[in-house]
Formats: C-alpha cells, sequence, structure tokens
C-alpha cells in the first residue's frame, strides 16, 4: 500500500524550491520515501511489493486492579474469544485499528515495523481512564455510577494506539499547541477506525469520541464531539464540554497541560469540516492527508497554524495544486479561523 | 486541617476537583485522610515532580494542603505519581461530588 502513496516528484518541486526551509525538508523528506519504495521495487523486478512479514502481534494483559508497577499484567490466551468483554474488545478493537493503518496505509503497526501492540485491562480499580503509557494500553473499568469500562467505545481504542503512532513519528510534545494536536490525531483517526469498521460515510458517522462510555445517569452521549465541539455533554456532576470550535475560543489553563484535552476541538473541527467538504469516506482523502501530514510533515512543536500549513501543502502534493481536496483543507481550517501562513 | 485536590486531564479532560475540611469529616473519615498526609511527608515534597516525557491521556494532579500552621502545593502527573502519594490521592478522589 505504500506504493498508492508514491507522489510524482514534480509536485514536489515547489516544495523544493520554497524559501522556507522547513518546506524543503518537507519535501526531502518525502522524496526520500519515493526513492525507498523504487529501490523497494527495483530489487523486486517491478513485482508486488509484499508487505513485511512479522506484523500483526496483539496482545492482551490483566493486570488485576494493580497499578503501573503491576504491568504489564497476566498475558491472555486467546483474548478474541474471552468471556471477559474488556478483553474481547480490547482485542478486537487493537486488531481493528492495526487493519486500519495497514490496510489503508501501508503502516506496520504502532512503530511501522511491527511491534506487538500491548493492552493491559483492569487497570487499578473503578478507574475512570484509558492512556498510553509510551510502551502499551491501559484501561480501567469505569467507576460503574458516571463511567462504563473505557473499551465499550472502539474510538477510544484507536485513539490510545495513535498516541503510540504519534510518538514515533511526529512526537508531538503533549503541551498547549502541539500536545492539542497530538490529542486531535488520536481522535481523529480512533474515529476513522470505527468509521470504518462500521463502513460508514462522513454524512453517517456520528464523529463522537468516546459514545458508550457514560452511564445513562450522566447527561451526555459521549465526551467529545467533532462535528460541534463543546455540545458531548452538559451535566450537573461533571460539569459541561468545555471543548471550543474555532481560534476565537481558544482556552489558556495551566490544567491539562495546557487545555490538550480541550483546545483539540479546534483541529478536530477542522478536520470534520474538511471531511464533510470531501464526502464519502472519510478515511480516503481527508484521512490519507491527516496521516502523511502525521508521518512526515509534523514536528516535535508544531503550532495549529503550521499543521494547516501542512495539511494544505500535502494535499497539494498528494492530490495536486488546486485540486478539490487542496481547497477542502483550506476551508476546514478556515472555517475553525487558522489562516493557513503563506 | 484542610485538603484541596484539582484533577484535570485523563481521556476524558474533565476536570475534577474537590475541597475538605477535614473537622467537618466523620473520625472513619478524617483519620485516614490525615494518616496518609502524614505518612506521606506531604510537606516534604516538591511542589512539582518531573513531566513525563512519554506518554498520553494520564491524570494531572493539584494538592494543597494547609494544616494550621503550614500550606504546601504538589503538582504531578500520573506517570510520575510516586508510589508514597498514590494512596492519598485515591482517599481524597472518593471525595469528588458524585
Amino acid at each position: 500500500m505504500a506504493v498508492r502513496g508514491i507522489i510524482p516528484p514534480h509536485m514536489l518541486k515547489h516544495l523544493a524550491e520554497s524559501s522556507d526551509p522547513e518546506d524543503r525538508k518537507l519535501a526531502v523528506r518525502m522524496l526520500m520515501r519515493i526513492e525507498k519504495v523504487r529501490g523497494m521495487r527495483r530489487a523486486l523486478g517491478e513485482v508486488y511489493v509484499a508487505t513485511p512479514t512479522g506484523g500483526r502481534c496483539i496482545r492482551v494483559y490483566d493486570v488485576k486492579h494493580g497499578s503501573d508497577s503491576d504491568l504489564p499484567g497476566d498475558l491472555l490466551a486467546n483474548p478474541a474469544k474471552s468471556k471477559d468483554p474488556e478483553v474481547k474488545e480490547a482485542y478486537k478493537g487493537a486488531d481493528a485499528t492495526y487493519s486500519f493503518y495497514k490496510d489503508l496505509y501501508g503502516r506496520n503497526s504502532i512503530d511501522d515495523k511491527g511491534m506487538c501492540i500491548d493492552s493491559s485491562v483492569h487497570f487499578e480499580t473503578d478507574y475512570d481512564n484509558a492512556g498510553w503509557d509510551g510502551r502499551q494500553m491501559i484501561y480501567g473499568d469505569g467507576d460503574g455510577v458516571y463511567f462504563n469500562r473505557f473499551t465499550i467505545a472502539i474510538d477510544v481504542i484507536g485513539h490510545e494506539l495513535t498516541h503510540g503512532v504519534t510518538e514515533y513519528e511526529a512526537g508531538l510534545v503533549y503541551q498547549d499547541q502541539p500536545g492539542a494536536l497530538n490529542e486531535s490525531m488520536s481522535d481523529v483517526f480512533g474515529t476513522l477506525v470505527k468509521q470504518r469498521v462500521l463502513n460508514e460515510t462522513v454524512d453517517q458517522a456520528d464523529w463522537l469520541i468516546g459514545e458508550g462510555i457514560f452511564t445513562k445517569k450522566v447527561k451526555g452521549k459521549a465526551l467529545r464531539s467533532m462535528s460541534a465541539p463543546g455540545t458531548a455533554y452538559d451535566d450537573p456532576k461533571l460539569g459541561k464540554d468545555p471543548q471550543p470550535a474555532d481560534m476565537k475560543h481558544y482556552v489558556k489553563t495551566s490544567e491539562d497541560e495546557g487545555g490538550v484535552h480541550i483546545n483539540s476541538g479546534i483541529p478536530n473541527h477542522a478536520f470534520y469540516l474538511a471531511a464533510m467538504e470531501l464526502g464519502g469516506h472519510a478515511w480516503e482523502k481527508a484521512g490519507r492527508i491527516w496521516y502523511v501530514t502525521l508521518r512526515d510533515a509534523l514536528k516535535p512543536k508544531t503550532s495549529f497554524a503550521t499543521a494547516a500549513k501542512r495539511t494544505y501543502q500535502v494535499a497539494g502534493v498528494l492530490f495536486g495544486e488546486g485540486s478539490a481536496e487542496q481547497a477542502a483543507v483550506k476551508k476546514g481550517w478556515t472555517g475553525v479561523g487558522v489562516k493557513i501562513p503563506k | 486541617m484542610i485538603i484541596h485536590l484539582v484533577r484535570s486531564g485523563g481521556f476524558g479532560g474533565i476536570r475534577r476537583e474537590v475541597r475538605i475540611e477535614t473537622r467537618s469529616l466523620s473520625s472513619e473519615e478524617r483519620e485516614p485522610l490525615e494518616g496518609l498526609v502524614k505518612a506521606s511527608g506531604f510537606f516534604s515534597l516538591p511542589g512539582k515532580f518531573p513531566r513525563p516525557g512519554k506518554g498520553a491521556d494520564f491524570f494531572t494532579y493539584s494538592i494543597t494542603v494547609d494544616d494550621g500552621e503550614r500550606v504546601h502545593t504538589v503538582e504531578v502527573s500520573e506517570p510520575s505519581l510516586p508510589d508514597i502519594l498514590r494512596p492519598l490521592i485515591r482517599e481524597i478522589s472518593k471525595h469528588f461530588s458524585g
């Protein structure tokens, strides 16, 4: 599938000749990838480029309500057929996410080298969270009063695994705007994993993150909404969804690493607007642009404005300068008040 | 003793906050709290623990304790959470509204 990602080198010409050194570096990185794939093809005599072996390795562990120092816990045999819904969901979600990256974008696991995807369930007791610890995923059972188990939503699993992808690629620092971009990348690919499993078009998708995690007691449909950030929940105990949908409402805070789970609403909505503009299955065009950008074009301290510029450039490289895809990307970012810098 | 905890971050990014005046609690509730503050050596802990270099979606805590003589605040993110603080945070978290 990496072959499908081949970019006509002439399209990189304008980037390679840009006065901006970052643009030139991006062009060089993309050209190097093309050369790599070409070299592989030549070596194989122009036959089909076989996918690297040593792929799909998905493991689920039970940490039995233990904490960080107890990770990963006991390795479980046959998690796909487990009677424990948390085990089964953790496995199936990781498996669907692996397939998503592999089938659509030619990526072989979190590190693109086929590393095992490890998940531990039953983390601590009544734990209202899921996370990526830099090595593996952890899932809490939820308190049962306000929160159900976190594996219940497949987009949460895609979200966590994408944190691993981001760490291996762009390395977006988990603070302020780069941190909110890191969060947004996880929401984007988390929801795309769900959309692909359900085979939904942009109009059919709910664009919600964490649907099903709240119990019936909570007034809210999910933890976040990409189509209407700030509207996912409004509950007397848990408060109101604090996400902004545009730069005018950007939240300045020292909490949550500078509001990484709050301001991610802005790039989330930009992606949603671009995907809606393009229609069809969001993973085919908008998702592809975002993925190549995450893989090749972002740096650890990228701001929203630079990310906007990079997605715009990548859309130009993948689909052509002045293409409808490039226009849709611009429309997405403009819609959230991010101007694409020259 | 006054204990104030703010938890931010986590997958949901839902902020939770609680302020407890221990003298208004029953002895069953007050004793473990005050005991864990003491056991953690709270007033000797650094005000800020280093941020974890990797990982995402972890909880971030800001804990302030006022024992009438001293006031101290500790800020820490879950992956850097020392084992000595974990039981105290779990105990305070029981008092989140609802």
